[in-house]
């Protein structure tokens, strides 16, 4: 029988907000947590990919006889195989054919993928395979792809994918293929009027997300259904693009997500999917298909960029107009080429009250390996831009530069850019916290310098997301949500969403990988987006079970619904408690049962914030102390704090992780992370021997995580994203702290040899001999 | 990314490698830790269709403290030298460089021999040996030969050696007890970008002999004496003579093409790190006279 | 190829086979021991998510040979979770939150058993030059070094 307590249990502080351990952490400790490249499904295959060792070039045959000779070959896909479909996909852009069809664009493009009963053997094959390719010019830089009699990286017309989200598209110009701007104000007058102005021509490099977990696919096309398992941040959009591409409906495309050795970007949207599947159709058995890294660097990257930029601002140190030209190389298929363009765009202006402004943001196509997202995208590309020129005219106007941005920075509620959502959050009190953090304003040593920097980026992507909160018999919960967990721990705030709704220890709430099956539907994890739009559907799912609690508590207190509320396990009208498990059992008449509840969210529904974009301005506002040594050229990064402006911590530990882990990012991609091409559109760098990323050598002394909670964000409890911001705001830290100490960069990484070439030019004096 | 096929051989002595590596001639690969040339195995760079696992001759083994140096066996790994309390006791400096060689893990496996053999030209032993004036000893169709580090490699991943060679070890001579060793390196990648050995023996603050040794930009190391050049000077004198030699040395020093540093910013390095390497070693000769030179090396 | 025939100890259990000499050892170990928490990244020896150890010692398993595992002890993931030391490791790392995406994490704790093992009191920057053989890009390193810095500092945890 359900056994009411008038002694209350005691109400253990909630979940929301508290530094639980993550749900996660054992299993991956101990290895046994399954990754796609451990999953072994019977009959399986191992597949190796042929790519293209030209940039640019027409295929003149392929002979496969040597390769489907050799002992254990069972089947080969080249672009004759795709004769009885649309091969073309792409999100944005449909531009892109699962293999090569008569012509290759990028070296590493595939052009045959082997099936073969084991890896070595499908390697094999691959080196047995005769292509005669006809090699023509190709065109391998920004430069090179905007001159007017440029060679056409895409000769045909692409047409717009299932999910460009962009409205009309223009027509292309040249190797253009997306265009991205707006302007407001007179911004002609204003530059002329200007007191002081600033401009320059900056560059940004193509970088290398490096996942530890590469790209990793296991495809089972059998009949008309397909099972995929796939280390994919966004399972619903790649559901639908393997649908499209290969005729089938929604509900036989089956995507299976195990845990994500990382992603940062780099497995958002489709990526090495179709070519598992159009093998594994061909081969008739489950195929795996598991990158390298040289073959991961040439499936996805970060866009390098040129930006042309311009800043004005008054006598009085008002900044007062900006202008931002930028093309951003997207390689040989747009990917998100299109979509990181306008968040560029929008990051363009910076967080000001501008009187006018005009950016034009373009979308080029070279003969290089595709470009797509890579975390805080868009924004990492203009803020280091935008904010030296702040830091410049601060300079100039001898004007302490937190000072100056405290005066010019929006307010809350102001515009950032017409149309879109107005500010919702509170700068100048995240920059005196960032300052304070770095001691900002204290003497420092001489060859240091201390930056600031402060920018905002469109986060949240389409807010659509459900969710389904099961209570069980037992009262624990398990949460179906399809936020893929790629090492950020969104099953570990899943769970606490869960959990504080319905009085539950977090530890009695399951999250699982997603299953398209079974999980309800979410568009996608990136963005910032998870914990504020699928929490948000996680929270109202679990309203809904505790709603059916209170209606059996309600009937069985006898008291109105509203004097009820979840507490330690169960539901208490203040005087009386019951617990989760007896109002079950009450309510279904033995003990069994469960409470399934269901939340989402859309653009038309929840608090009304989804309906207008972006979900949320996501605040990049970091600072960062540098040493610069003037003799060899050498930045190391001192000390860096940054801005978790978070609305509400779900679990502060975990914000903190986050804000280190794009701190490291923000010092590779600052200083050293860059992909290198040789005139022929081959990538020199390769391995990891040659393109560094940051190790524990690289940390700074001091990394401080300024946690702000102002309950504004359109979230669970007030929550919005974070993640994206630090890398932003710190990649921008270092480059205004690098220029106050003297070496103004316009070209990111800043390299040793490049400040040491800076410094040359700058003619200051070579300290030689002055060891460091 | 997966091994070629290749059959596997095991001699016992280095009378049966040598003769098995020379049978095999270029088909044949001499293999200890593997650490590069698995690794170039994989990425298709050597295609060796015999190793030959030197691992089970006994002599390449061993660290041996003998009267005027240390013996290094050329199958003793990194690992086994940065921790040997033989080669710290007579020149830490090469603990400590061994110490600091790609991570613990090639470490543990990669040998100094290896090292040597492969000839990488972006790596710091060679260098380093040829700054203390180590000898290599090989074993040249069937007989015992030394040769200087310097000489030892002819050219990026070359050295004097013909299929059926090997190199049985390194010997380390104790340094005069007034010379001091100071190893400098510019890591920008994964592996060194310039290194510099230099050892300044002095007395009374003038030198007596000093040897500098230029690794990770050339094809091969470069060794020079700068004993004649430098000798009896000190202070702002040996300060002034350095600048000029190493001006000299960094504007004509053969550098690798193809390098992710432009020729201009290598030479700057060049001249940075052993005007450094010579300054602090001059210092720190003055100030250990009498006792084992102790100072180690150090990321520039 | 001439098969190679390897007799060893896997995580304290012996194993005897015939493989082929070309077989590396990650491959060895995930494809025939099924021993699948040994990850595999980079394959060139910087990464480390492959390290395991041979007879105590550190290796990156992408580039050595199965068949130099003969008459060794091999120690995998699996193998280190039955030890003291695994729990009070484990437990830092789950305080400091050291673990994300977990693709790097055997191996960090494999390197941090050879830490332990080395006993040697450690410096904070001694230790951040052991570590930057492993990479991770997740963490920010900060959390990991600090649960490193507990757990190899304190010994075993009552």
């Amino acid at each position: 029988m359900a056994t009411v307590i008038t002694n209350l249990p005691s109400s253990k502080a909630g979940s929301v907000g508290h530094e639980v351990p993550r749900s996660d952490a054992r299993v991956k400790l101990s290895g046994k947590a399954q990754f796609t490249g451990d999953i072994r499904v019977p009959g399986m295959l191992y597949g190796a990919v042929l790519r293209s060792p030209l940039a640019r070039a027409r295929i003149r045959s392929v002979d496969l006889r040597a390769a489907l000779a050799l002992d254990g070959v069972v089947a080969i896909l080249t672009g004759a195989d795709l004769m009885d479909m649309d091969p073309y996909y792409g999100h944005a852009l449909k531009d892109r054919p699962i293999v090569a069809i008569d012509e290759v664009r990028f070296v590493g493009e595939p052009v045959a993928v082997v099936a073969a009963s084991s890896l070595s053997v499908a390697e094999n094959a691959v080196n047995l395979i005769d292509v005669v390719y006809a090699s023509e010019s190709p065109v391998t830089s920004l430069q090179a792809a905007l001159l007017p009699d440029s060679p056409l990286v895409h000769t045909k017309r692409a047409r717009p994918g299932f999910a460009h989200g962009l409205g009309q598209l223009p027509d292309p110009e040249g190797n253009v293929c997306y265009r991205y701007g707006f302007s407001k104000g007179d911004v002609s007058n204003d530059f002329v009027q200007a007191a002081v102005v600033v401009e320059g021509e900056y560059r940004f490099p193509a970088v290398y997300q490096y996942a530890l977990e590469t790209h990793s696919v296991v495809a089972d096309h059998r009949g008309d259904e397909v099972t995929i398992w796939a280390s994919c941040q966004h399972p619903f959009l790649v559901r639908q693009e393997i649908a499209d591409l290969f005729d089938l409906d929604l509900d036989r495309v089956r995507l299976i997500v195990p845990f994500l050795g990382g992603g940062f970007g780099s497995k958002s949207y489709t990526k090495m999917e179709p070519i598992a599947v159009a093998i594994s159709r061909k081969a008739g058995r489950p195929v795996r298909v598991v990158n390298r890294v040289d073959e991961s660097m040439v499936t996805t990257r970060r866009h390098n960029m040129v930006c042309r930029m311009r800043t004005a601002a008054s006598a009085t140190g008002e900044l007062i107009a900006r202008e931002a030209d930028f093309w951003l190389d997207t390689g040989a298929y747009a990917d998100n080429g299109p979509r990181v363009t306008a968040t560029a765009g929008d990051a363009a202006p910076g967080p000001y009250r501008w009187r006018s402004v005009r950016v034009d943001g373009r979308c080029v196509y070279t003969n290089t390996a595709p470009a797509g997202s890579y975390r805080a995208f868009g924004a990492i590309h203009l803020q280091w831009i935008g904010e030296l020129q702040v830091d410049e005219i601060a300079r100039r106007l001898q004007v302490d530069p937190l000072e100056f941005r405290c005066r010019n920075v929006l307010p809350v509620g102001g515009e950032v850019r017409a149309g879109a959502k107005p500010l919702d959050a509170d700068l100048v009190g995240d920059l005196r916290k960032v300052a304070a953090a770095i001691d900002w304003g204290q003497p420092r040593t001489e060859g240091r310098g201390v930056g600031l920097s402060v920018g905002l980026l469109a986060a949240g992507a389409h807010p659509v997301s459900m969710a389904t909160v099961r209570l069980g018999a037992d009262a624990g919960a398990t949460v179906l949500v399809g936020t893929t967990e790629m090492g950020q721990g969104a099953r570990t705030a899943m769970a606490q969403i869960a959990a504080e709704v319905l009085a539950l220890p977090s530890e009695q709430v399951v999250v699982r990988g997603t299953d398209t099956q079974y999980t309800p539907y979410d568009r996608s994890t990136g963005a910032s987006r998870s914990t504020t739009v699928a929490g948000k559907a996680v929270e109202l799912a679990a309203r809904d079970v505790l709603a059916a609690l209170e209606e059996t508590a309600a009937a069985k207190f006898e008291v109105p619904l509203d004097r009820l509320s979840a507490r330690a396990g169960g539901v208490t009208d203040g005087e009386r408690w019951i617990s989760h498990q007896d109002l079950i059992r009450a309510r279904f008449g033995f003990a069994g049962g469960e409470l399934v509840g269901h939340g989402m969210v859309q653009p038309s529904r929840g608090s009304g914030s989804f309906a207008e974009g972006p979900v949320f301005w996501e605040v990049c506002l970091a600072a960062a102390e540098v040493a610069v040594d003037p003799v060899t050229g050498v930045v190391r990064v001192i000390r860096t704090a940054s801005i978790a402006d978070v609305g509400r911590a779900i679990n502060p530990q975990l914000i903190r992780r986050q804000d280190e882990g794009a701190t490291l990012q923000a010092i590779g991609n600052a200083l050293f992370e860059e992909m290198r091409y040789d005139p022929e559109g081959m990538l020199l760098n390769d391995t990891l021997l040659d393109y560094r990323v940051p190790s524990a050598l690289d940390v700074p002394e001091r990394m401080t995580c300024v946690i702000v909670e102002n309950g504004d964000g359109p979230g669970p409890f007030g929550a919005k994203g974070c993640g994206e911001g630090a890398f932003a705001g710190v990649t921008a830290a270092i480059a205004t702290a690098v220029a106050a100490a003297g070496v103004p960069m316009q070209e990111l990484p800043m390299t040793p040899e490049r400040v040491w070439r800076r410094i040359q030019t700058l003619g200051h004096p070579d300290r030689e001999g002055e060891a460091s | 990314m997966k091994l070629p096929q290749f059959e596997l051989h095991r001699p016992t002595s280095v009378d049966a490698a040598a003769r098995l590596l020379a049978d095999l001639g270029d088909d044949g690969s001499a293999f200890s830790g593997g650490t590069e040339l698995l690794l170039a195995m994989k990425l298709g760079l050597i295609k060796s269709r015999h190793l030959v696992d030197l691992k089970g001759l006994p002599e390449l083994h061993g660290i041996e403290l003998r009267p005027g140096g240390v013996w290094i066996g050329a199958g003793v790994t990194h690992a086994e030298i940065e921790a040997s309390p033989a080669v710290r006791a007579i020149l830490a400096p090469l603990a400590v460089m061994a110490s600091q060689i790609a991570n613990m893990r090639v470490r543990a496996v990669g040998t100094i021999g290896g090292n040597l053999c492969f000839a990488d030209p972006n790596s710091d032993p060679a260098t380093f040996l040829s700054a203390v004036g180590a000898r290599l000893r090989t074993w040249v169709r069937g007989e015992s030969r030394e040769v200087a580090p310097e000489e030892f490699t002819v050219g990026p991943y070359q050295t004097v050696l013909e299929p059926g060679d090997l190199l049985l070890g390194v010997w380390v001579p104790t340094p005069p007890p007034s010379a001091n060793v100071v190893h400098l390196r510019m890591k920008i990648h994964e592996r060194p970008s310039v290194t510099v050995a230099a050892m300044v023996e002095a007395s009374h603050g003038e030198v007596v002999a000093a040897r500098l040794a230029v690794g990770s930009v050339g094809p091969k190391v470069l060794q020079v004496d700068l004993g004649e050049e430098l000798r009896g000077l000190g202070g702002s004198a040996y300060s002034s003579r350095v600048g000029a030699l190493v001006a000299l040395l960094a504007g004509s020093i053969p550098l690798l093409p193809e390098r992710p540093e432009s020729p201009e910013y290598q030479r700057h390095l060049v001249r940075v790190l052993s005007t450094r390497a010579l300054e602090v070693g001059l210092a720190a000769a003055t100030s250990s006279a009498g006792r084992p030179a102790q100072n180690g090396g150090g990321e520039a | 190829m001439t098969a190679v025939v390897l007799t060893a100890m896997v995580n304290g259990r012996p194993v005897s086979c015939s493989i082929p000499p070309n077989l590396l050892l990650v491959d060895f170990l995930r494809d025939e021991l099924g021993l699948l928490g040994t990850k595999q990244s980079c394959e060139v020896q910087v990464c480390g998510a492959c390290t395991v150890l041979v007879d105590d010692r550190p290796v990156s398993s992408c580039c050595f040979l199965a068949a130099d595992i003969d008459g060794r002890r091999v120690q995998t993931i699996e193998g280190l979770v039955d030890t003291p030391f695994y729990e009070r490791v484990a437990q830092a790392f789950v305080r400091h939150a050291a673990v994300q995406c977990g693709f790097c994490t055997p191996g960090m704790l494999l390197t941090a058993k050879v830490l332990d093992e080395r006993g040697t009191p450690m410096t904070a920057q001694q230790l951040r030059a052991d570590l930057a053989g492993n990479l991770c890009r997740c963490t920010g390193y900060q959390s990991i070094l600090d649960a490193l810095e507990d757990a190899l500092g304190e010994g075993p945890q009552s």
